[in-house]
């Protein structure tokens, strides 16, 4: 049919439509390309094979078991810490803690692994302290022991944040009712911050569970031993030291069923994901000068702050070493920071290039002005909205397995394995890159669409000259946040990672497999850097800031918009 | 009576009602504070009025205790409310909006008003549905605020005022969202509780008609 013929509204359904479908079948293209890789190794689907499989089953019970303590504990640790924080905007240092957990994204795994050895090994500060009064000093901290912490360090204060914005988000007069009506500590609690509580218990709690299920470095620096071992750690170690694809195979597999049964449980994810600093709402609490409220709060406090800050400060102090611009002048250093800078760089742009996609055809299905009115605007909403988080479910072992598999022999290695960890980190950023772009979007054309479609504002013209300019801020925290990730990413580079192919995390992850603390606190340091300084740099470029990394003033107006994941 | 803004007090009255004499507030910034003076006798009905920014709701959240003053004094029957906690003064507030948890039943939302734990007696029951019938709610106990009308919503919010007891009752602009016929018929049941339970009632509003429609007196902030 020729093109002028066609009516001009299934014309602009294309028009709207194809950034997202473009998007939707490169993702689909990658995960197919996985799962055949995955099934062709399959030979044996019966169930009861799993049953008889002790050595399987014992993984996935311990999977389970150290998931489970891991979100109990940092939930029961951000509970009391986030009342505190509620009742006192005015805390010293509140402002400071509540930016650090946001960072806690930004910082590399690996670092904050580094901190916490660095403070609860062997040779670590609390066995210092112990030993300088002559207490038995012991080694408790590889195995669960070491778990636990580590996941807890990660998680207590991003769920702290998350339930810091839920009893912020309560209407002011509910603390002056509560004052008012003389309810106690314990009444409050039980029938105000509970009740509010309790709604997005189940979704950021169900986003930790899945965090620590599939948690890899932690269990792999931390887990000791056999027994403490992880599905996670396990695909890796039966891909990279017994080339036992099939095992492999039957392992991602039984994670896969894992994680999807734990989403089906779970339902509706997180949305929102504290990650920058929100306004500062000033409410008053009355309850924050009772007796009982003092001492729970400073107990909690200084729980939280026993757990978080010495690995943070033993990853500063452990940089200032003899050995600092010997290790700096390495070339390998300087090799794996270049990998990792090209590494972070492509899989941020190919993250931001998908989302993008998803984002632009995603406000037009919400929008009753342009398809939001067709009959199939709900289910593809719905489709592109779960490819964009699927891969919070799809742990990166079980993608990069399956692409391995599939393309193993079509190309070199050489060439197949930065492509892999390029696109699997493109993938692993794309939840939340998604999270800060979509909301944005639709916010900004739920303001403007009416008058852009009168005055017939549309395509690249619309692109250059109503989005850009609405929606760059978003596009550059997005576009940090994904550099940012990639950078500090250790999974899918350990697997493929070789003597030349090598990022920074691997390089200070084999620093640390050969007991060169020294050597790998200096490449923390590098690892930091590099990976705050690209979130910085990359998001002021994007929205158009001046590059002023410690000012705080401009921030506001756009993560209002977008600060939820 | 004295309603203006930065004398004092014209004439020394009686020690009884609530006084409020050269009470000075600033929220901390350059502005210079806002001084109040403010005398209300027992029974008597208050309307506060006046341009936004002018410290109508300020008033009452320092009566109530939610802020703090600078200095002056605040006494009511001769007792000086400054150093109580809010929930130990004679005060009970009805908000603007979310003067109930939004989790809460109807029932419970009353029921805090009786006991702060909401362990409820047979008697507090009882004391419920009759607050509940005083506001023309019979029977919708257990439902969400979510189902109600706003008005409704303001109906229960001052069935929890009542059963409290407390001899002074504040209003922040508690019907502004309302309709005005809606308004109309909150302000004749406000003015007739007034008179049944014998309160001290101030009444923030910044629309003069209804001001003038129940208020025995008008200060103008």
């Amino acid at each position: 049919m020729p093109r002028f013929s066609l009516p001009s509204r299934q014309k602009r359904s294309f028009e709207l439509l194809w950034p997202g479908l473009l998007s939707l079948v490169l993702i689909g293209t990658v995960l197919g390309l996985a799962f055949s890789g995955l099934f062709s190794q399959i030979t044996d689907l019966n169930p009861l094979r799993f049953l008889n499989n002790s050595y399987l089953w014992r993984l996935t019970a311990f999977t389970f078991f150290q998931a489970i303590v891991s979100t109990a504990l940092a939930t029961l640790l951000a509970i009391p810490v986030a009342r505190a924080l509620s009742r006192r905007p005015q805390l010293p240092g509140r402002r400071l803690f509540l930016q650090l957990s946001s960072l806690s994204l930004i910082v590399p795994t690996i670092v904050g692994v580094f901190g916490i050895i660095a403070v609860h090994g062997r040779q670590g500060w609390v066995n210092q302290i112990l030993g300088f009064f002559n207490s038995e000093t012991n080694s408790y901290l590889y195995g669960l022991t070491g778990i636990l912490i580590a996941h807890v360090f990660f998680n207590a204060p991003l769920l702290t944040r998350i339930f810091l914005e839920t009893l912020e988000s309560l209407p002011r007069e509910y603390w002056r009712s509560t004052a008012q009506l003389g309810l106690s500590d314990r009444d409050i609690f039980r029938l105000i911050e509970w009740p509010g509580l309790r709604k997005i218990l189940p979704a950021s709690c169900g986003l930790v569970f899945l965090l620590c299920f599939t948690s890899f470095i932690i269990v792999l620096t931390l887990g000791g031993g056999p027994s403490t071992n992880t599905l996670e750690v396990a695909i890796y170690q039966a891909l990279r030291f017994d080339f036992d694809i099939p095992k492999a195979a039957t392992l991602a597999m039984t994670q896969l069923v894992f994680c999807f049964s734990i989403l089906l449980l779970g339902r509706k994810f997180i949305r929102r994901m504290p990650l920058s600093q929100t306004e500062e709402r000033q409410i008053r609490r009355f309850d924050a000068d009772k007796p009982c409220a003092k001492i729970i709060d400073t107990l909690a406090l200084l729980l939280m702050a026993l757990l978080v800050l010495p690995p943070l400060l033993a990853t500063v102090w452990k940089a200032i070493t003899p050995r600092f611009f010997t290790t700096l002048s390495e070339s390998r250093l300087w090799d794996a920071a270049l990998t990792s800078l090209a590494v972070s760089l492509s899989a941020g742009m190919l993250s931001l290039l998908l989302a993008l996609g998803l984002a632009l055809t995603l406000r037009s299905l919400y929008l009753p002005s342009r398809l939001g009115g067709e009959s199939y605007a709900g289910i593809l909403s719905a489709t592109l909205d779960f490819s964009g988080s699927l891969i919070l479910l799809l742990p990166p072992f079980v993608l990069a397995t399956g692409l391995f598999i599939t393309l193993k022999n079509s190309s070199g290695l050489s060439l197949l394995a930065p492509l892999l960890v390029v696109t699997i980190n493109a993938l692993m950023a794309l939840p939340f890159v998604l999270r800060l772009l979509a909301p944005a979007f639709e916010a900004a054309a739920q303001k403007s669409d009416l008058l852009c479609n009168s005055l017939d504002i549309r395509g690249l013209n619309r692109l250059r000259l109503i989005d850009w300019p609405q929606n760059r801020k978003s596009v550059g925290l997005a576009l940090g946040l994904a550099v940012a990730l990639s950078t500090g990413d250790l999974s899918v580079i350990a697997l493929f990672g070789t003597q030349d192919f090598a990022t920074l995390p691997l390089y200070m992850y084999q620093k640390m497999g050969s007991y060169r603390f020294e050597d790998a606190a200096v490449v923390a340091f590098v690892l930091c850097l590099q990976s705050l300084g690209l979130f910085i740099v990359i998001e002021r470029l994007v929205s158009g800031k001046t590059i002023r990394p410690f000012s705080r003033t401009q921030h506001q107006t756009s993560e209002r918009v977008s600060h939820g994941i | 009576m004295v309603s203006e803004h930065k004398d004092r007090p014209s004439q020394p009255i009686s020690r009884t009602g609530l006084i409020l004499d050269q009470v000075k507030f600033s929220y901390g910034n350059d502005n210079s504070p806002l001084t109040f003076n403010l005398v209300v006798a027992p029974g008597e009905l208050v309307a506060i009025t006046g341009p936004s920014g002018v410290g109508k709701s300020t008033l009452l959240n320092l009566i109530s205790g939610f802020e703090t003053p600078l200095s002056g004094e605040l006494r009511f029957n001769s007792d000086d409310l400054l150093p109580l906690p809010p929930a130990q003064r004679p005060v009970t507030t009805l908000f603007q909006e979310h003067n109930l948890f939004a989790h809460l039943t109807v029932e419970d939302n009353i029921g805090l008003g009786l006991h702060p734990g909401l362990r409820l007696s047979l008697s507090d029951h009882r004391e419920i549905q009759a607050a509940l019938a005083s506001v023309s709610l019979e029977g919708l106990n257990k439902r969400y605020p979510a189902e109600l009308s706003g008005g409704q919503r303001q109906r229960v919010a001052l069935a929890r005022c009542l059963v409290r007891h407390r001899p002074i009752l504040l209003l922040d602009e508690p019907f502004s969202a309302l309709d005005p016929a809606l308004r109309e018929e909150m302000l004749s049941l406000v003015r007739s509780l007034h008179d049944e339970n014998s309160l001290l009632t101030l009444m923030v509003t910044h629309l003069p008609s209804d001001a003038e429609k129940i208020a025995d007196r008008v200060v103008q902030l």
